[in-house]
């Protein structure tokens, strides 16, 4: 079975032994600090991302796999410049458009690369008793049960892998009856992809509830 | 003083009814003042046929849906005033959709660190129920790309982890092969063993009904059989249910195992 995106990959690198306080802090850090860097920069930044990668433990087939999501939001910058220029006549960002459009989809790659980074090393337990630790510290201690804050986390990350299975169930099934991938496979799919995510959600929502 | 016969209940269901408004605002009775007591370690088998109501009853059991009218009592649970079905474990029908963790022992970790944040060496303690699972070797596997009958198994053992006492199955048997239905019931003739209260919910009743002490059958969302499961048979085809082939060996034959 293909490995789902972000999902966690058991390993034995570097990456593993970074602790998980750690790992997230430096995830929000470093995805703030894409967004202030010039194009050049976050081109740099991107290629110590992948040489890290490649020595971290996870493997670096693993960051091209999660690299494919980058493709879709490309698409959308590119779209969104094109509908700018048909609705108003300019481009979204009159001034050095190439290089601005540039840079966003280096940045979109730097962000799902470190994602994958954090995603890809840290299980989910070590997620999930992180963000309750934090919580237990901010809003007092419990012995037992989970915390909203922690419970929101553990639907959230069950969720990402729900919702790419559920989209390669629909996207099989629109292939076996003859359909071709393609933007009006998208456009079909996306009604259901959302009906069947919020099914599955629910599902999730009560499987947690019955654990506490 | 008299001593009255025990019979410790562990679920009591009480005059429980529940019904849902249609989009042409027409009310459907999915469940129709249904009362029933479970006895502690005891196994029951809830059956009916597709749509009768059993899953409700087991959501409403599981405090996840509130009944319009009547109430589920837990006398056996320890603080009767917070007395909230904390003691119900659910394994629910979509396993993938259930498993909460991204392997299988971060699953069973996740409800560990639920029941008690302070325990001592949880990792052994999952390895152990991993490992009563028959789920051995199969800890760091995705849970994605865990059977169904291994999901199955993974989620009993995470309710089992939460020290959850009766433990609701949701149509354990559905898309299990001839071996993992055999895997299913020798974990739940385990747990039956060891004293746990049971509550099976299947249609598919030539594969449990050996091991079961009670039946209760639902049909469109009203009891109507309460009692030992020799006394349904003859009657269960005309409430949606397979009449099981009872062989020379008797009723306790009904079971693979």
């Amino acid at each position: 079975m293909k490995d789902a995106f972000f999902s966690y990959s058991k390993g034995k690198g570097f990456a593993y032994s970074v602790p998980t306080f750690l790992k997230v802090v430096l995830y929000f850090a470093l995805s703030a600090v894409m967004f202030s860097l010039r194009l050049e920069f976050v081109a740099l930044s991107i290629a110590f991302i992948i040489a890290a990668y490649s020595v971290s433990g996870i493997g670096v087939c693993r960051l091209l796999a999660d690299l494919k999501q980058a493709v879709a939001c490309f698409v959308m910058i590119l779209w969104s410049d094109v509908i700018s220029i048909f609705i108003r006549g300019k481009r979204i960002c009159d001034v050095g458009m190439a290089d601005f459009n540039v840079l966003l989809m280096l940045r979109t790659v730097a962000l799902i690369s470190l994602a994958s980074f954090l995603f890809r090393s840290t299980g989910f337990y070590d997620m999930w008793k992180l963000s309750d630790d934090i919580e237990r510290i901010i809003f007092g201690k419990k012995k037992s049960g989970i915390g909203a804050v922690s419970g929101v986390f553990v639907m959230f990350v069950s969720f990402i892998p729900q919702t790419f299975r559920i989209w390669r169930t629909l996207e099989t099934s629109y292939l076996s009856r003859g359909g071709r991938r393609g933007i009006r496979m998208v456009m079909t799919l996306m009604p259901m992809l959302i009906r069947n995510s919020m099914i599955a959600a629910d599902m999730t929502s009560d499987s947690l509830a019955s654990r506490r | 003083m008299m001593e009255e016969e025990a019979f410790d209940v562990a679920v009591s269901f009480c005059h429980v009814s529940k019904s849902f408004k249609g989009f042409g605002g027409q009310v459907f009775h999915a469940l129709n003042d249904v009362s029933f007591d479970v006895g502690k370690g005891e196994f029951c088998i809830l059956a009916g046929r597709n749509g009768s109501g059993k899953s409700l009853l087991m959501s409403i059991a599981g405090g996840l849906v509130r009944p319009d009218s009547g109430n589920v009592a837990f006398p056996c649970e320890n603080d009767s005033r917070n007395a909230t079905g904390k003691s119900i474990g659910m394994v629910f029908q979509n396993v993938r959709e259930s498993i909460l963790g991204d392997t299988a022992l971060d699953d069973v970790l996740l409800s560990l660190g639920i029941r008690d944040r302070k325990m001592r060496n949880p990792k052994e303690i999952a390895m152990s129920l991993l490992e009563d699972a028959g789920l051995k070797g199969k800890e760091n596997r995705p849970s994605h790309a865990l059977s169904s009958g291994e999901g199955r198994r993974l989620l009993a053992a995470s309710v089992l982890a939460l020290g959850r006492d009766v433990i609701f199955f949701d149509e354990p048997y559905s898309n299990l092969d001839y071996p993992g239905v055999r895997e299913m019931n020798r974990m739940i003739a385990r747990l039956k063993d060891e004293g746990r209260t049971i509550v099976l919910i299947t249609h598919e009743l030539e594969k449990c009904l050996g091991l079961a002490d009670k039946l209760f059958v639902l049909d469109n969302g009203v009891l109507v059989y309460s009692g030992n499961p020799e006394g349904a048979l003859g009657s269960l085809n005309k409430w949606g249910i397979r009449e099981p082939e009872v062989a020379a060996k008797g009723i306790k034959s009904l079971v693979w195992l």
